[in-house]
């Protein structure tokens, strides 16, 4: 018994301990606007001390990605893992579509945070992704389940390896090297902006520009009404586009140019959040 | 809410007032607050003067605000109807309008209405202003408890593209008994929008008045009530509009 006692000790003070403090916080698969260069992912060092990676690894399938050497993700700190880092091509790459476009990461305010190039290919529908240590031993894992184009998932807690996972509410999409993005109540995070409130038929514009942002996974319904409640223009039915700019040339759905009143434009949000948004908008003769 | 509107349609032998064109709030009357064009063929035995005002809360947008003030003198000669509306959002938007209407008996049971309005508009804190005559004719016949009506509004003589929203209404309204009335009306507009409005309104005691209906395109239920009295009636109307936020409307009249 004794034997066995000092065996299981010496066993547990042989073994190095696992490192948890290395995660997963962020991932984006499928790259904005069809581009199949700007993938990433995102992990978080829940640690005070720096924390060298060029022994980690990630799979991805067959694939076997290594940490380019020197990779070191500082304490508390955010590190980047993207595709492609800077473009040969004139392409697009994270560089120039997260930071300035100068060509150099780090040079500019927004590029605050680490990035390193590796040879990731993610799958844009559906994967999993895990992170392994030094001893390869899987700490992390992702899976993520058609996400939105455009859209990363996040976890929900990056201090707790076995949180769930949520697709990015920011309306840009994603929020690389920052914090993630926290779930909005009805009330907040979407935006609304109409410009001009007034317009006149004998003036030379005849457009009202309308600008929205809105979470992710989310239906949009944009629609403009006359004062006596009868819908008159449809801009966005159940769209899931969840931020951009509209411009409305004042006219119904028949192609109708509208009278001169008052109008209401009405912005509602459904699904994951519910919320509802109007601005009255006056077209003068 | 919809669907509790609509149970005590179905449940109950609810109520309707004709609230005719105004049942969105922000339409004008024509005819007297209290009766309807559904209602054009009365022959006003009860003469008197009717005096309302009201006051409504449109789409949760605090700064619209809606006020109308009317009064309709009766005679056994007909009705006049005259009636003041503001509306608007201070330094975007004010329209006000003045109404005339003559509702006049001529034969037996038909009857004629001739409307006259002027409607003024100020935009962007008086950046743009305008102007406009319109013009109502309506046309009634009543058979025992049926009443029907026609209605041609909004009629502009100057053919302005921009102020040329006018609309034909037919109604039917049905008597029940001393307490209870239906009605359903159509309307059609110059740009070929159709609209239905069924309604009910029940007399439910003397001093208590209920109404309850819906209208097609946009999709408004409401229901309301009236509490009389002495000469007082105070109204109330809950308005659940389908895409916009719900509306109410308070009502004071004398009669």
């Amino acid at each position: 018994m004794r034997v066995l006692f000092w065996i299981i000790i010496t066993v547990l003070i042989s073994v190095k301990p696992v490192n948890c403090e290395i995660i997963f916080s962020e991932v984006l698969a499928n790259e904005p606007e069809g581009w199949v260069a700007l993938e990433w992912i995102e992990i978080y060092n829940d640690s005070s001390e720096h924390a060298d990676l060029h022994d980690y690894m990630l799979v991805d399938g067959d694939n076997t990605i290594t940490f380019p050497e020197g990779t070191i993700d500082s304490a508390y700190s955010y590190l980047i893992i993207c595709r492609r880092l800077y473009s040969t091509d004139s392409g697009v790459c994270f560089e120039n579509y997260w930071g300035d476009s100068s060509g150099v990461w780090g040079d500019a305010e927004s590029e605050y945070y680490a990035v390193c190039e590796a040879g990731i290919s993610l799958r844009n529908s559906c994967d999993t992704l895990y992170l392994l240590n030094s001893d390869s031993i899987i700490i992390d894992q992702c899976i993520w389940n058609d996400p939105a184009d455009g859209r990363s998932v996040e976890r929900n807690d990056i201090s707790d390896r076995f949180s769930d996972w949520h697709p990015c509410y920011d309306p840009s999409g994603s929020t690389p090297g920052r914090a993630n993005s926290a779930c909005p109540s009805d009330n907040q995070s979407y935006t609304l902006e109409v410009a001009p409130r007034l317009i006149s038929l004998s003036g030379t514009s005849r457009f009202i520009t309308i600008s929205y942002t809105a979470p992710a996974d989310v239906k949009i319904n944009l629609t403009v009404y006359n004062d006596s409640a009868r819908k008159l223009k449809t801009l966005l039915d159940n769209s899931y586009n969840t931020y951009g700019t509209i411009n409305w040339n004042i006219t119904d759905d028949n192609n109708h140019p509208l009278s001169p009143g008052l109008y209401i434009i009405s912005f509602r949000i459904t699904d994951a959040i519910n919320a509802f948004k109007s601005i009255p908008i006056v077209i003068a003769p | 809410m919809k669907t509790i509107i609509l149970i005590i349609l179905l449940l109950s032998a609810l109520a309707f007032a004709m609230e005719g064109p105004d049942l969105i709030l922000i339409g004008d009357l024509y005819v007297p607050q209290s009766n309807g064009f559904s209602l054009a063929c009365n022959t006003y035995e009860n003469r008197g003067v009717d005096v309302v005002l009201c006051n409504a809360s449109l789409y949760n947008i605090s700064s619209l605000n809606w006020i109308f003030a009317g009064a309709n003198v009766h005679s056994r000669f007909g009705s006049l109807s005259v009636s003041f509306r503001d509306y608007g959002i201070s330094e975007l938007y004010k329209s006000t309008k003045l109404s005339l209407y003559l509702h006049k008996p001529v034969y037996k049971n038909i009857s004629l209405g001739l409307g006259y309005s002027r409607k003024e508009y100020n935009y962007g804190d008086n950046f743009y202003n305008s102007a406009s005559d319109v013009f109502s004719f309506g046309a009634g016949l009543k058979l025992r408890s049926i009443s029907l009506s026609a209605l041609i509004d909004n009629l502009t003589y100057k053919k302005q593209s921009f102020n040329n929203d006018s609309e034909l209404c037919f109604s039917l309204c049905w008597q029940a008994d001393d307490l209870l009335t239906f009605h359903a009306l159509y309307f059609n507009d110059n740009r070929k929008h159709e609209r239905l409005s069924f309604g009910q309104n029940l007399i439910l005691a003397k001093q208590l008045n209920l109404k309850a209906g819906l209208l097609t395109c946009p999709d408004v239920y409401y229901a309301g009530f009236e509490i009389v009295y002495k000469s007082f009636v105070f109204g109330y109307t809950y308005f659940d509009i389908g895409g916009l936020p719900d509306c109410m409307r308070i009502t004071l009249s004398y009669r």
